[in-house]
């Protein structure tokens, strides 16, 4: 009777053990990134955007919306950048499952065709990417307690590795002198990294990348490099760098290099900290 | 040698060089030249920067585009170094990082920056084990 009761007391166990694996679904790669480092073996991910899809133009498929209609949470950036968010809200059965990590910190706000528009590009200020970690840590946690210290302590080693990173960003930085912190890029993302770290921002495209340049403004634009006498000029990983190119012939500035704005790659910057790395040493050695 | 008190003091005064000039080099700050700065179209100003502790750190460190003005381990006092740089209408950075002893309370590092005795940066940054941040220095005003 003894070892039934023990047979039986193993199974039940195997039992709940098998159902603490979390199903979260991740509709950008820094979400992802957050979510494995929160996570580790006790979640599941599901990335629906992968590395080089341009968040801005992304419409899930049906079968993105299958994924996400069976998984225990859905992860999204927030601050507007998921156009689609209602509608997928009523296909998956309600916005209870959806976690917005951008939520937990303002936004950027930017004027852009006489209008006042919230900047989705959070990520690229660390501090910002701290807090979404304690939103998704809280998700985790409310979602599958048994495994809340699992999740507290995934988190902090995280933390740590985002404050190691600030640091090394802060220092890096500060080689360049403030004068030379001009970035010229394709789309204006780097707004949040531009008030971290004293950049000013002169972008050909607007805040979504389906925005288009005016005739007008490339002109005024090149007209602002040589006057500033900007050194680079960079392009990111999911654009076309056709009109960069150009500038840089008109303007005599150089093609700083590619930068990661909307997301993780696959290969250089396949992580958070891999991609602020990258990030900031191109953009570092090319404004020097 | 007990004929020799000379030679004795002489010897004892020896020891305590070779002894004590390595305790001086990491209870004091190193004495860097400040880096040269003389970009094109900028003035260039004495300043002087003021460093004071909560608490002591176990290493301190500021820089400037990258050079070292103070490096100390285990410094026990305040710093003060004069600083001559270039500002431009967009500022100049100094960074500085800060380590201290493991469970140390969260604790503060204040950094004044001076022009003839008027401040003109100042700044308390707040510390949890380790602080690296930077304070930006404008061009002083006429």
């Amino acid at each position: 009777m003894k070892y039934l009761a023990a047979i039986l007391a193993l199974s039940v166990t195997s039992l709940v053990g098998a159902r603490a694996e979390l199903t979260v679904a991740s509709l950008s790669t820094i979400t992802t990134d957050i979510a494995k480092n929160v996570g580790g073996d006790r979640v599941k991910i599901i990335p629906i955007i992968g590395p080089g899809v341009d968040p801005h133009e992304f419409q899930p498929s049906p079968a993105d919306i299958k994924k996400i209609v069976k998984a225990d949470l859905v992860l999204i950036t927030g601050k507007h950048l998921e156009g689609y968010l209602t509608k997928l809200e009523e296909s998956a059965g309600g916005a209870g499952k959806f976690v917005d990590t951008g939520a937990a910190f303002p936004s950027l706000k930017l004027e852009e065709d006489g209008k006042m528009v919230e900047d989705p590009h959070w990520w690229h200020s660390i501090d910002n990417v701290k807090k979404a970690t304690a939103v998704v840590e809280k998700s985790f946690i409310d979602a599958d307690p048994a495994n809340k210290a699992t999740y507290e302590k995934n988190a902090a080693a995280y933390l740590a590795e985002l404050k190691s990173l600030e640091t090394w960003a802060k220092k890096e930085v500060s080689t360049l002198p403030r004068e030379k912190r001009k970035l010229v890029t394709s789309h204006d993302a780097f707004q949040y990294f531009a008030r971290d770290f004293g950049f000013k921002i002169y972008a050909i495209e607007g805040v979504s990348t389906e925005d288009e340049p005016s005739s007008k403004k490339i002109t005024d634009l090149i007209n602002t490099i040589k006057s500033e006498g900007v050194k680079a000029v960079f392009f990111e990983s999911i654009e076309n760098p056709k009109v960069v190119t150009e500038i840089t012939k008109e303007t005599g500035a150089k093609v700083g290099g590619e930068l990661y704005a909307d997301g993780l790659g696959d290969k250089t910057a396949a992580t958070y900290p891999e991609m602020v790395k990258y990030n900031i040493t191109t953009i570092v050695d090319s404004l020097k | 040698m007990e004929g020799r008190p000379w030679l004795r003091i002489w010897l004892i005064l020896l020891g305590f060089t070779f002894l004590g000039l390595p305790v001086w080099r990491v209870t004091h700050p190193a004495a860097v030249a400040p880096p040269k700065d003389l970009r094109e179209g900028t003035i260039t100003f004495p300043l002087r920067v003021e460093v004071t502790f909560a608490s002591p750190p176990t290493s301190f460190d500021l820089e400037y585009l990258g050079a070292t003005l103070i490096s100390s381990h285990a410094p026990n006092r305040d710093f003060a170094i004069d600083w001559k740089v270039a500002i431009s209408k967009e500022g100049v950075d100094l960074f500085l990082s800060a380590e201290w002893p493991p469970g140390t309370p969260t604790t503060a590092v204040r950094v004044k920056v001076t022009r003839d005795g008027s401040a003109i940066a100042e700044q308390t940054f707040w510390g949890d084990g380790s602080l690296a941040e930077t304070l930006t220095v404008w061009e002083p005003k006429p």
